[in-house]
């Protein structure tokens, strides 16, 4: 196989500092299994019941975001759901999800996204030239989700708990189209404070 | 002006579009009339100075669409709903 077939980073041909330091700081979440579930009309209860047997956890209901197990599942919508699995595999949504099926409308999406995890002392404030929602820390708490607009790009981003060093630490999913722009509003956002990027992320 | 999403929380207007009156669209889904009310509930808009109920689209966020209760003069929003959770 060639080498233009090979597998590489979205972000491989993206200058990967910014400014001096590091205010903030970029991870490429790479080979998560992501799919998108919407309850069927009638189903709800009995969809509720099913994920909370086979993943442990009960579905959110509101923009909050529940892990366990390597599985997360955040709240989008009324009754609809981002699933993403960490180290899934390819069998994760054809597999462990597809027992949903019967209860809710299944779409994989894993090459259709992009994530990155951003982290450091100046995350909010870089993100908050970006995005026109609150990201104080009482008001965007670790576990919230919001779906907003940055730079006309639609993104989901959530917040993880604070990393050990008590900074924040929040996760942007965009469209994979959109990936280079959103990292390039980011990175110029964060030149003031520093930034860098870093490849990949496990857990 | 701000729209408080009943999923996603108060929220900016350019995250937004609007449609416009919910009412006439209740009627134009209602079967039980005449063509000349059924020609009335597709063209003519009421375009009230006060108090508006209409549909708005959150359309870079959740993709609901919300019932809204607006003054059209002040901006004021009295109520917001799921327009799935309306109310006939």
């Amino acid at each position: 196989m060639s080498d233009e077939c090979a597998a590489r980073s979205i972000f491989a041909a993206v200058p990967h500092t910014a400014g001096t330091g590091r205010g903030v700081i970029a991870i490429e979440r790479d080979g998560l299994a992501i799919a998108h579930l919407a309850a069927r009309a009638t189903q709800l209860a009995q969809l509720t019941e099913r994920f909370r047997e086979h993943f442990g956890m009960v579905l959110p209901d509101g923009a909050r975001r529940v892990a366990a197990h390597g599985v997360a599942v955040a709240g989008i919508a009324p009754q609809r759901w981002l699933l993403i699995g960490e180290d899934a595999g390819e069998e994760f949504v054809s597999g462990r999800l597809a027992l949903l099926e019967h209860y809710a409308a299944l779409v994989e999406l894993s090459d259709a996204y992009a994530v990155l995890r951003l982290r450091g002392a100046q995350v909010r404030a870089s993100l908050a030239k970006l995005v026109p929602i609150d990201l104080h820390d009482t008001r965007f708490r670790p576990g919230d989700v919001a779906q907003t607009v940055l730079e006309h790009m639609p993104v989901t981003l959530w917040r993880l708990e604070d990393a050990p060093t008590g900074e924040p630490m929040i996760e942007l999913a965009v469209g994979r189209s959109f990936a280079v722009s959103l990292y390039e509003a980011l990175r110029e956002s964060a030149t003031e404070f520093g930034f860098c990027f870093e490849p990949t992320a496990k857990g | 002006m701000r729209i408080n999403c009943p999923f996603c929380g108060e929220r900016d207007l350019s995250e937004f579009s609007y449609l416009g009156d919910a009412d006439s669209a209740k009627a134009i889904a209602s079967a039980a009339q005449s063509e000349r009310e059924q020609i009335d509930a597709v063209y003519l808009r009421a375009n009230p100075a006060g108090v508006h109920r209409e549909l708005w689209y959150h359309a870079f966020g959740c993709g609901s669409w919300l019932n809204v209760t607006r003054d059209t003069r002040t901006h004021e929003i009295f109520a917001v709903q799921l327009s799935r959770e309306r109310t006939p």
